[in-house]
């Protein structure tokens, strides 16, 4: 008999790594992610769809703890 | 050289930390993001007899000094589960581990402000300690069990089960991952849990959950809700279709909620509570909780107090 909490778990298929925002370049000389177009950093970006809620969760738990 | 007053340790996928590195670019301050996923393509250098550390990527020519720095915002984690695997070739087993204590490490500047100190985290995060420390704060919580004897629980109409840490399991190609579950006693009766212990909670029935993220003295808090109602379970299950609505919290709540983040030596938490009728359940810290989310989502500014904080501002 499988234990509980393996019982009951949600399995999805695994993640695909991370890909860069399109249209997006990182600067890490600044720290955020900046638009190749119009050098509009992304999270002040508001025609970008951006996290809306918890990114890391179903992945890793909040904390990130499982990467 | 540019000479650092805060530092961001973080990594180049975290967008959260993006809000932190131009807040702080608005106000001026001098700053420097370390990513764990690219330092292995700047040349970093920690000498312990200068107390300084010597960053050198691309343009950027920094120096953190001990006698300087101010603050520090740790994005990462406090350890990492899969760091020995056969999956991962012996380079990139090394560059996880080493990389990580590495930043571990840096609370060899100890003088400046960590928004959290990765120890603190380490420490606050087991969830037993969590529930105790609110019950003696003032708050209620659920009646709590942690066992891997499933026949010694009390019968209830419905349990809640939970795991004691984060469970994301790898199968063959599929991941798994453990949300709180609500269960009938008829389904308890056939379960087992002998092989790990679980955490078993009265279920809060016609609940509504409230995410309180806390940031020094500063409290934002949000009602989770799903075509304007509380979700029964964990909303997780049901996160594209809720909404995240500002509430007020009863000044005595929002207190505990402070409280409670202080007192497990933390500046920054995501308090998760329950409200059913007028009592507010404490169900957890998440002392690495996310929070840019709710920027964009209900308007909250959490970025600005937690650079506020930062500067010791709250």
């Amino acid at each position: 008999m499988n234990h509980i909490l393996m019982g009951k778990m949600r399995r999805y298929k695994v993640p695909e790594g991370f890909a860069s925002p399109e249209g997006f370049a990182y600067d890490a000389g600044r720290g955020y992610w900046i638009s190749t177009i119009n050098g509009v950093p992304l999270v002040s970006d508001e025609t970008v769809r951006k996290p809306m809620t918890k990114k890391a969760d179903v992945e890793t738990g909040e904390d990130k703890k499982g990467e | 050289m540019n000479e650092i007053d805060y530092l961001l340790l973080s990594d180049s996928r975290d967008f959260a930390t993006d809000y932190i590195a131009l807040e702080l670019e608005r106000r001026g301050r001098a700053y420097l993001r370390l990513d764990r996923d690219l330092l292995a393509n700047a040349h970093v250098t920690l000498s312990v007899d200068e107390g300084a550390l010597a960053v050198d990527f691309d343009e950027v020519h920094a120096i953190c000094r001990e006698s300087r720095l101010k603050a520090v915002y740790y994005r990462a984690p406090t350890y990492l589960r899969e760091t020995f695997s056969r999956d991962r070739s012996p380079e990139e087993q090394l560059k996880r581990s080493q990389w990580m204590s590495f930043f571990r490490n840096l609370t060899f500047f100890s003088g400046a402000h960590w928004v959290n100190s990765p120890s603190s985290t380490f420490a606050a995060e087991n969830k037993i300690v969590q529930l105790r420390l609110a019950k003696k704060i003032g708050f209620s919580i659920p009646n709590t069990v942690v066992t891997n004897d499933i026949a010694s629980l009390p019968k209830r109409e419905m349990t809640a089960i939970k795991a004691l840490d984060t469970v994301v399991m790898q199968f063959a190609d599929e991941e798994g991952f453990a949300y709180t579950e609500i269960m009938g006693q008829e389904e308890l009766d056939r379960s087992t849990a002998s092989i790990a212990p679980i955490i078993a909670q009265e279920c809060l029935e016609d609940k509504v959950d409230i995410r309180v993220t806390v940031v020094g003295s500063a409290v934002f808090p949000v009602a989770i809700l799903r075509d304007g109602r509380g979700i029964e379970g964990d909303w997780r299950l049901h996160k594209n279709s809720v909404t995240f609505k500002t509430i007020e919290l009863p000044v005595e709540i929002r207190e505990q909620c402070v409280s409670v983040v202080k007192e497990l030596g933390l500046f920054f938490g995501g308090v998760d509570l329950a409200l059913v009728k007028d009592t507010y359940y404490f169900i957890e810290v998440n002392p690495t909780g996310e929070w840019a989310w709710l920027v964009d989502a209900a308007g909250l500014r959490i970025d600005m107090a937690i650079c506020d904080c930062l500067e010791g501002v709250v």
